[in-house]
């Protein structure tokens, strides 16, 4: 997976991949929708599925096993969502969401941004 | 030495000093009395085999605190792979020695201890992680055995630990000093006990508030002061005091559990791993007992291994190996094992990372693993009995078949195709009698039952982990039910 097109666009693609959904013990795709309002409210571009645009990923997994981010190893900054943990710390389905927008905007400052797409 | 030879370890053995009960009397010599020493030597097989190239790649890992090599069951598992090569480990092991080869169980508890203190300290700001870290430095640099220790013996299972009649039934905290803590109580069922060099103590259950004395765990020298050992019988154990060659049926390996008894134990505080905080046994409990219930899919499937070819041979050795129905019992008996270890292998491959950086196993699929577990040996055993007929339990004993007029009786009776001697007819339907009714049978059958919990503690994990809500969705769908 390749950057984005922060640099040509003035906004951050946060790309969401998700695991196959064989087992989900949480609503992946409720999760997904907040993340994406959230996100695109930030000022984000949000994609999802596969793809090679990404300035960040996040992972959004059903169960503890995490396929998405097993299977697609890369240099991208990323979270990982594995049913009710994100990054390997238990948070509850609740939280899930204002931990990973937590994550991005940490990343969107380490890059010099502000939220809303404009640069700092 | 972050790989103890053989003799090293025989010899770190010798110089501990336990206290041992064992039919009535106190053992001097632990290593060397002959209904011990079976069971040093399958553990001493565990050093024998990280020696060898042959077998280095499952048998040792890089260590992820030190980058060194150490033995795999001093090892953090640090991948899904490290996860599927264990089980594959645990096979092997089943297979070079057809018993329990003990080891295991300090494994499963260091990578349980783990994650539960990392993720306790990093919520109520305690500092067990450092300590169990600098532990796991120690158990990998001087490759220990360690005894995983939990089952505690429960007296009443009606009541909870604090309302026992005897507070003691259940491992407790008696008194905390400024330099550690006192502990007293017993462990149950302690698989190895007499050939670890530490002890790593867990709760044996999930406690609550009015239980928070009893929520401890601590590492221990296995022979410290204030520990007291009662060896446990096994079927058939006196035979290895005849001194004979084959009537034990596994002259060189066997397994051991013991009572291990805290005599108001001192512990300091440095190897102090969980204290009262009740919140966390219950994660404790759950870890220790999903890896336990995964290592259960291999160490069982290198046993029946074993078993499988001495039903195969016992086949051969009677003339019957070509008869279609023990043809077909030899398949169902593979067909059983084999299931055994996919669910080893599955859970593991379907494992995941935890915060403290270590892989934990899928606990549905573990628990699944474990309850076939505690069914497939025995429906193994049942049909190698059936393959061996009615001889295993009846023949005379090794000392007749020596014995100048009864021997050439049996020599001629008890052969039974030409081309085997009768004494390596005798000798296989000693080892499959040792697997399913003698010493081994405590460890391939009971221990299968019992062993990492029973059943039922299995079906009540599978109850929590089977996600039925989704299932219920997914047959709304297809009923066009709306969801």
């Amino acid at each position: 997976m390749s950057g984005g097109r922060e640099e040509e666009s003035g906004s951050a693609v946060v790309r969401i991949l998700f695991c196959g959904g064989c087992h989900p013990r949480i609503a992946r795709g409720r999760i997904a929708v907040e993340l994406r309002e959230a996100l695109e409210g930030m000022g984000c571009r949000v994609a999802c599925g596969g793809g090679d645009e990404a300035d960040f990923v996040v992972f959004l997994c059903g169960c503890l096993s995490g396929c998405a981010f097993r299977d697609n190893p890369g240099d991208v900054p990323s979270v990982a969502v594995a049913e009710t943990t994100v990054d390997f710390r238990e948070v509850g389905e609740e939280r899930i969401v204002p931990e990973v927008l937590a994550r991005v905007e940490t990343f969107l400052r380490g890059r010099g941004r502000r939220f809303g797409g404009a640069t700092s | 030495m972050p790989l103890m030879t053989p003799n090293a370890y025989e010899d770190s053995l010798r110089r501990m000093k336990f206290k041992v009960y064992l039919m009535g009397e106190e053992v001097e010599n632990v290593v060397d009395h002959p209904i011990i020493r079976p069971s040093m030597n399958s553990v001493k097989m565990t050093y024998a085999l990280a020696q060898d190239p042959e077998h280095e790649a499952l048998m040792t890992a890089t260590s992820s605190l030190t980058g060194g090599t150490i033995n795999r069951f001093c090892h953090l598992h640090q991948s899904t792979g490290d996860l599927v090569k264990k089980v594959k480990m645990q096979r092997l092991m089943g297979q070079r020695t057809a018993a329990c080869f003990q080891r295991c169980v300090g494994m499963d508890a260091v990578n349980a201890v783990d994650s539960v203190t990392f993720e306790m300290d990093a919520k109520l700001g305690t500092d067990y992680h450092r300590r169990f870290r600098n532990f796991m430095l120690r158990m990998q640099e001087e490759d220990w055995t360690v005894d995983g220790a939990m089952t505690d013996v429960k007296g009443d299972r009606g009541l909870g630990p604090s309302k026992q009649a005897d507070p003691d039934l259940f491992c407790r905290v008696v008194e905390r000093r400024k330099e550690g803590i006192v502990v007293r109580g017993c462990k149950a069922h302690q698989t190895g006990a007499l050939n670890s060099h530490w002890i790593l103590v867990m709760p044996t259950l999930t406690m609550t508030r009015e239980d928070a004395d009893f929520a401890l765990s601590f590492a221990a020298p296995a022979d410290a002061e204030g520990i007291v050992y009662i060896y446990g019988r096994q079927s058939c154990d006196t035979r290895k005091l005849e001194g004979g060659r084959f009537d034990m049926g596994n002259r060189e390996f066997g397994g051991h559990e013991a009572m291990m008894i805290f005599d108001d134990l001192f512990v300091p505080w440095e190897n102090v791993f969980l204290c009262g905080e009740y919140e966390f046994s219950g994660a404790l409990v759950e870890r220790f007992a999903a890896y336990h219930r995964q290592s259960y899919g291999g160490c069982k499937v290198g046993v029946g291994d074993v078993l499988i070819g001495a039903a195969a041979l016992a086949a051969d050795y009677n003339g019957a190996a070509r008869a279609s129905h023990v043809k077909d019992k030899l398949i169902e008996m593979t067909h059983l094992n084999e299931t055994l270890y996919s669910s080893g292998i599955a859970c593991s491959a379907e494992g995941h990372r935890t915060a403290s950086g270590n892989y934990l196993v899928d606990l549905l699929l573990a628990n699944v693993c474990k309850q076939n577990v505690t069914r497939f040996p025995y429906e193994i055993a049942r049909l190698a009995e059936d393959i061996a007929g009615g001889l295993m339990v009846t023949m005379p004993s090794e000392k007749d078949l020596g014995h100048p007029v009864a021997g050439r009786y049996i020599e001629k009776y008890l052969r039974g195709v030409p081309s085997v001697p009768t004494e390596h007819r005798m000798r296989i339907l000693r080892l499959i009698e040792n697997l399913t009714l003698g010493t081994a049978a405590v460890g391939y059958r009971t221990e299968s039952m019992h062993g990492a919990g029973s059943p039922q503690a299995q079906r009540i994990m599978i109850s929590r982990q089977g996600n039925l809500e989704h299932k219920k969705a997914l047959a709304k769908r297809i009923a066009g039910i709306p969801v």
